[in-house]
């Protein structure tokens, strides 16, 4: 592919380049990966808790998406779409124990604001708590949580996303929010 | 109150007249405004964490190895390139074990041919030098080897056309 083609390619719209793949220019999903890779990595990431398992989830949805895309009939959703593919990916991946998860998970997450030199050991302590407390969560409250918080997603997104109601959603980003928030009153006293 | 509203309050939930309601309430409740404020906390500090990056040589790699793996699963390559590589992969093992027992069985008869070839000169060499000595050691083999059995069945006649033959055929 000549360098201006790929130029025009990377521009395009996911429903443009669902369009050529569906012509059969192979290079279309090649653009796709690249456009998302990192979304849909990151979210494998946050909810399993580890590169590894994230590395395959994320993957493994790519996969998936390769092969069901023909079926795929709201092309401007592909987005979305894929997110419930990795949601689905990370829900159905075999559990580690509990306590593993939680401790591989806060090896992965780190506080991306230290080095400012403002912040109080109290705010490090809850920052820490808080990261600790996010793996001791059920896988899908978690994945809710980290939609909200770091892909900054809506409810209604989430609901597409997940499969889940509105209703449902809320119902587990706000257990999630009070789980932490408990917890880390309670064991870091916080 | 406080659990109630104050997550649903701080994600913009609560319908207006709620939402009114409740800041009147949050200045007269000291036990509401803290855990709103203690909510908001955690979220800032949920917020801030960060999932690291696995690098630039992770996401260089990264479409390749998914293009690998998509490879590895296709039904051309589950049909037809694995039952390839199995099938070969065992012609090499086979080669592998039996090559030496090969080669080992080569170089055996490739000794013994030089050998005998040594062996067959140096009786020419000795014969063509010595012809007294070549029919004294016929002799003497026909005497002391089973041969001597055969020797005792032969006439004179066909044991000189023997030696005459084995001559010929060593000379040759």
């Amino acid at each position: 592919m000549s360098n201006k083609e790929a130029k025009e390619n990377s521009s395009l719209e996911d429903a443009e380049l669902i369009e050529l793949f569906l012509q059969g220019k192979e290079d279309a999903f090649n653009r796709l990966v690249l456009k998302h890779k990192e979304k849909v990595y990151f979210l494998a990431l946050r909810i399993l808790g580890n590169h590894h398992d994230a590395e395959e989830a994320s993957q493994e949805a790519f996969i998936k998406a390769y092969k069901a895309l023909r079926k795929l009939r709201e092309r401007k959703y592909f987005f979305t779409w894929l997110y419930r593919i990795t949601y689905n990916v990370c829900m159905t991946r075999k559990k580690k124990s509990r306590f593993t998860e939680s401790l591989d998970s806060a090896a992965e997450l780190r506080d991306t604001s230290a080095g400012q030199n403002e912040e109080s050991v109290e705010n490090d302590q809850l920052k820490k708590a808080v990261k600790e407390m996010l793996y001791t969560l059920p896988r899908q409250q978690r994945a809710v949580f980290v939609m909200r918080i770091y892909d900054e997603m809506k409810f209604e997104e989430i609901a597409r996303a997940t499969g889940l109601t509105t209703g449902g959603v809320k119902s587990n980003f706000f257990n999630a929010a009070q789980k932490i928030k408990k917890g880390v009153r309670t064991k870091y006293e916080l | 109150m406080a659990g109630k509203y104050t997550a649903q309050y701080a994600e913009g939930f609560l319908e207006e007249k709620t939402a009114v309601k409740f800041e009147a309430h949050l200045v007269a409740c000291a036990k509401c405004a803290a855990e709103l404020k203690s909510y908001r906390e955690m979220i800032n500090a949920a917020a801030t964490l960060k999932a690291a990056d696995p690098g630039k040589e992770f996401w260089d790699g990264y479409l390749p190895k998914l293009r690998e793996k998509m490879l590895m699963r296709s039904p051309w390559y589950n049909f037809l390139v694995k039952p390839l590589t199995a099938s070969v992969s065992v012609l090499l093992l086979l080669l592998i074990v039996l090559a030496p027992l090969a080669v080992g069985r080569i170089s055996r008869a490739v000794r013994v041919r030089k050998a005998s070839a040594a062996s067959l000169e140096t009786i020419i060499g000795k014969m063509s030098s010595n012809p007294e000595w070549f029919a004294a050691a016929i002799e003497e083999y026909q005497l002391t080897s089973d041969a001597s059995n055969v020797s005792e069945v032969l006439s004179a006649e066909e044991k000189d056309r023997l030696l005459a033959e084995m001559t010929a055929e060593m000379m040759d």
